[in-house]
């Protein structure tokens, strides 16, 4: 990777490019040779404009309730059957669709940004900086799983933007960690050496060469968080924590379902087994860019 | 090593210290620390109005009026002096102490329970799928762990609760003390750590595999059974002992929902319940405590590492 890097001739022509585009060739045939890959992400597709438009397609409004009909199984009017307030099992799932993908993506995505301006200053100036992050990253991943997330929520209340906000302060951690080792390796190469001796200011050696040319590995840990995070927020949701009754959220469904595990189990079943194919997906689809951008495994680890 | 063991040590110390300032100050600083919150969840109804009076009273229990920084001064030194974690909001009369040594205990045999599930069953598993590499039973092992680490824990402990206690009535739902009780928790609890362990096993045992020792040892004309037992199983476990105290500590975060779900006594229920009450005293400790659990056990991993792989020096 560094080697092709070190061969463009023009300097503070940017990134990268000619190396782009050769290894942009490679990757459309990686992807073209792998069909379960295509697959996915046409699965992928087809999740996400379902959940776009999950309001405008469900039957019915997922917070209506009916109490003669509650807890129905599967039948022609309501196909995978009715909860325990009689609200329609298949629109409230698919409603919330939205809901786990819009809190997952924008956690994955604050996170993914904080980690990798954090990471990338932290290795690239070294010292006292590089320590004092360290030391920071150090102590946000010494709180295991959802612990952090879950007292902060607690506290500050339910909401979206709030799940979001406990989520990102326990994810960016590892987002740093990894683009400060990967920026470690890369910063005294010598494409870097010859951009500062060109001098080219520290934001632009980091923006466009540090950044570029370290953020395959942090890009594939996004995706393969992405699953994480959809388990996170359903794990505190089906706590009680974090979503806002009204909106409709497959850990809520099954948290307010396991009442009535025995009488009815359709109301926990289905919205796990939306939680798991959709995880699946998001797995896959990580997994198998780690191979495509050939990613050492020891460096993305899903937690 | 003396030098080594000092140094972590003390790192161990600064980053609890650490954790519990970040703990602390997060949850003071939040609405719902006040004393108006404390009175409204312990002596008055949530709804009632709070008078002055027990405002004062509740502000002078818990020292509400000192400075962040003075109350957790306070606060430190109680636990360090007198291992005394504080008052807890709600338990009026319980100090935080006792109800963390009555919950550390079960939270302790669960995570430990999961463990050896996960440890009896990740590593046969992850040995044999490599050694059996691309044979059916190789890929039914790695479709297991991929469909299982898609689902949800809790998920898992519900339907293993309508299966076996509901349908089957072989296992009791809820409750605490005899070993069936710890049956649906534990392996609920090391589903996730034990596909994610299969996996690693087989990835490192197939590096291994694939090293020329390896080579050089058939050359030689050793059976099979010995290179993988003797020469290769060894060495493909060194990486996987690191990441035990990882998913060590997922299993403790994992406790906080799986207890809760069997009503199990341990520190993950108390968080919960106190997280519920506003019980900021309770919720601090109980992070603390899981926070030095997790990082004690993978102070003992990086030791251990030691005594497995001698190539390892500290410095």
């Amino acid at each position: 990777m560094s080697e092709d890097a070190t061969a463009i001739p023009h300097i503070r022509g940017g990134t990268a490019s000619g190396y782009q585009d050769r290894s942009k060739n490679r990757i459309i045939q990686e992807i073209r040779s792998r069909p379960g890959f295509q697959l996915c992400l046409v699965l992928l597709g087809v999740l996400i404009v379902v959940a776009a438009l999950a309001p405008v397609i469900v039957p019915y409004n997922p917070n209506e309730t009916s109490l003669p009909h509650k807890n129905e199984g599967p039948s022609p009017e309501h196909i995978w059957g009715t909860d325990y307030l009689g609200r329609d099992l298949f629109s409230r799932t698919l409603c919330a669709a939205q809901t786990s993908l819009i809190i997952a993506f924008l956690t994955v995505g604050c996170a993914f940004a904080a980690g990798t301006v954090i990471g990338c200053i932290a290795a690239y100036y070294g010292g006292i900086v590089d320590e004092l992050v360290s030391r920071c990253i150090d102590l946000f991943l010494a709180f295991p799983g959802i612990i952090f997330s879950l007292a902060l929520l607690g506290l500050i209340g339910a909401g979206i933007l709030n799940m979001v906000l406990a989520l990102t302060l326990s994810q960016w951690a590892s987002f740093a960690r990894l683009m400060r080792g990967d920026v470690l390796a890369i910063r005294n190469l010598e494409y870097v050496q010859s951009a500062r001796t060109a001098g080219l200011p520290d934001r632009q050696i980091i923006l466009r060469h540090l950044i570029p040319n370290a953020i395959m590995p942090v890009l594939v840990l996004a995706t393969l968080d992405v699953g994480h995070v959809i388990l996170a927020t359903s794990g505190l949701s089906f706590l009680g924590l974090g979503i806002p009754p009204g909106i409709p959220e497959w850990g809520s469904m099954v948290g307010a379902g396991k009442e009535f595990l025995r009488t009815a189990p359709l109301n926990i079943i289905v919205p796990g087994l939306a939680i798991a194919v959709v995880v699946l997906l998001f797995n896959v689809l990580g997994e198998g860019l780690r191979d495509i951008l050939d990613v050492h495994k020891d460096q993305v680890n899903i937690a | 090593m003396h030098y080594y063991l000092a140094k972590r040590l003390g790192f161990l110390v600064l980053t609890i210290l650490a954790a519990s300032v970040l703990a602390f100050v997060l949850l003071h600083a939040v609405p719902g620390g006040s004393a108006e919150t404390i009175a409204r969840h312990t002596l008055v109804g949530l709804e009632d109005s709070v008078s002055d009076e027990v405002l004062t009273q509740v502000s002078q229990q818990y020292n509400l009026a000192d400075p962040l920084w003075k109350q957790y001064i306070t606060w430190l030194s109680g636990i360090v002096m007198r291992g005394d974690f504080g008052a807890s909001f709600v338990y009026l009369d319980t100090p935080v102490a006792s109800l963390l040594s009555l919950a550390i205990i079960p939270t302790l045999v669960l995570a430990c329970t999961s463990m050896l599930i996960v440890i009896a069953l990740g590593i046969p598993l992850g040995i044999y799928s490599a050694i059996h590499e691309n044979s059916p039973g190789d890929l039914v092992i790695r479709c297991a762990t991929v469909v299982s680490i898609a689902f949800p824990s809790f998920w898992v402990a519900l339907m293993l609760i309508l299966v076996f206690s509901l349908t089957l009535d072989w296992l009791p739902v809820t409750g605490y003390g005899t070993p069936a009780n710890l049956v649906l928790p534990a392996t609920a609890l090391a589903l996730h750590p034990t596909a994610v362990v299969i996996r690693i096993v087989r990835t490192s045992m197939l590096d291994t595999l694939g090293q020329q020792y390896i080579t050089f040892a058939i050359a030689k004309g050793l059976s099979f059974k010995n290179i993988v037992w003797n020469h290769a199983v060894r060495n493909a476990l060194i990486p996987v002992v690191t990441l035990l105290g990882v998913y060590f500590g997922h299993l403790l975060a994992g406790t906080v929902i799986i207890e809760n779900i069997f009503a199990w006594p341990g520190i993950g229920k108390l968080l919960v319940d106190g997280v519920f009450s506003h019980d900021i005293p309770v919720v601090t400790s109980c992070i603390v405590v899981i926070v030095t659990l997790f990082l004690l056990v993978n102070l003992g991993v990086d030791l251990l590492y030691h005594v497995i792989d001698p190539r390892i020096r500290y410095e």
